[in-house]
């Protein structure tokens, strides 16, 4: 959750117009407020552990506030519970907040202080989620080096039996010229191995550390020098670019041989899902969000599009859909725009084909 | 002496059962008027909803003043009609 984001909130309130008025004030703020008239209709909710904000009226027609409390905090452990009843009874009030409450508010609900309040409560969320976040990073940056550490061993073991394999299929070529289904086997068994190079060289940079030299750049001038080097290995003819660009500025501060290599995996990826010639079309506008500027840049291509089965797996490291490749392309991409504090995702899913959007802190003016 | 501290406690709980039943009308009436306050344009119907609460609230205050007057707190009507709401939304 973000400072932005807006509070799933379920107020217990047995008091119709109480609870009507609760709604209608945190909607002002754009939270989502569902009510529940006594204890029993809370407790039988299924949906209980996704609200963020629990206001649990001390006094409900079937139980009492201690009563429902400990349930709650069980069932919904990651909610913050303030109690607002009309009764001002400290022995209450102390057993509330030793139960677990975050606050216990007297009626009549001073509504300034609880909008406040819930400021408060989501900025904390948000300082609790970007902290959980980077736990989890520097957790998957320790398996990452542990991985690294591993294939870079494993493939400098390698290099030498592929070399002296591929010494050997140069010299076995020479000697079976002339018969071209030995030499067609040959080709094939030196493709393998290309392959299993490739593959040691994409784990490897997938799990390396990613260090970012950034430095003031124009997005548009990588993008086409990544499409450059995409459409030289691919072949001319085997796709075509089409730019739509919103009028402003398109710098960003990136390690612009990192964010090539963004750019390249995603159209490497575009040109794959498309039958030649594949056109493929970037986006690219500024929009502001939490403050802040950002460029956005979509890539769509114009292929069968992903289905709903793989829309929420195609960042897995090692997940394809294709016969070729490793499936660390998208991964690696999505790694990259990660360490320069942007984002990866899937775009609209509506027709033609997919769309891959990133999105870059702008570079200030 | 003894009927003197016997009476207290009675009292005492006389007077939480009031502040709750005031309590409770004052919420209502106190949010109404500060989402009629603060909403940014509110709809004709939003409008009519707060007031038709906060005359629903005023009439529970009334009905309990009586009831106190009688000594009987309990009496009060829980929700009276909604006079007001009515005649806001013609």
């Amino acid at each position: 959750m973000t400072e932005t984001e807006h509070l799933q909130i379920l107020a217990i309130e047995d008091d119709a117009d109480a609870f009507a008025n609760l709604r209608d004030i945190l909607a002002l703020d754009g939270h989502r407020v569902q009510g529940a008239p006594d204890a029993r209709a809370a407790l039988a909710r299924v949906d209980l552990g996704e609200f963020d904000l629990i206001l649990l009226d001390w006094l409900l027609p079937d139980l009492r506030g201690e009563a429902v409390l400990p349930v709650l905090r069980e069932r919904a452990p990651e909610a913050a519970v303030v109690v607002v009843t009309g009764h001002s009874d400290l022995n209450a009030a102390i057993a509330a907040l030793r139960q677990g409450a975050a606050d216990y508010l007297l009626k009549p609900v001073d509504s300034q202080a609880l909008r406040a309040g819930l400021v408060r409560l989501q900025q904390r969320r948000a300082i609790d989620a970007a902290m959980r976040a980077a736990q989890a990073r520097a957790l998957q940056a320790e398996r990452l080096a542990a991985i690294g550490e591993m294939v870079a061993g494993l493939a400098h073991e390698s290099r030498n039996a592929l070399q002296r394999s591929q010494a050997c299929l140069e010299m076995l070529v020479l000697r079976v010229a002339g018969q071209p289904e030995l030499e067609g086997l040959i080709g094939r068994i030196g493709a393998a191995q290309s392959d299993l190079h490739r593959l040691y060289e994409d784990v490897r940079a997938y799990a390396a550390p990613i260090h970012l030299e950034r430095r003031r750049c124009r997005a548009d001038l990588i993008w086409r020098e990544a499409w450059n080097q995409v459409e030289d290995s691919a072949g001319a003819g085997a796709g075509r670019l089409r730019e739509s660009i919103a009028p402003g500025p398109l710098e960003c501060l990136a390690d612009t041989f990192r964010l090539r290599q963004v750019f390249r995996n995603l159209f490497e990826n575009s040109l794959a899902a498309s039958r030649p010639p594949a056109q493929v079309a970037v986006d690219a506008r500024q929009v502001r969000e939490r403050g802040r500027w950002l460029l956005r840049i979509g890539v769509r291509d114009r292929g069968a599009g992903l289905p709903e089965s793989v829309r929420g797996r195609v960042f897995e490291p090692f997940f394809t859909t294709r016969t070729r490749g490793t499936g660390l392309g998208l991964a690696i991409a999505k790694r990259i725009v990660d360490a320069h504090e942007g984002t990866l995702e899937l775009g609209d899913e509506a027709p033609p084909g997919a769309e891959f959007v990133i999105t870059l802190p702008r570079a200030l003016p | 002496m003894m009927t003197a501290t016997s009476r207290a406690p009675a009292g005492t709980e006389a007077l939480r059962s009031l502040v709750h039943e005031v309590r409770n009308p004052l919420n209502v009436i106190k949010t109404s008027v500060y989402y009629l306050m603060n909403a940014q344009a509110p709809s004709r119907e939003k409008l009519a909803e707060h007031l038709g609460r906060i005359e629903r609230q005023v009439q529970a205050l009334e009905a309990a003043t009586i009831a106190l007057r009688g000594g009987n707190i309990a009496a009060a009507p829980a929700e009276p009609s909604p006079r007001l709401s009515s005649s806001c939304r013609t």
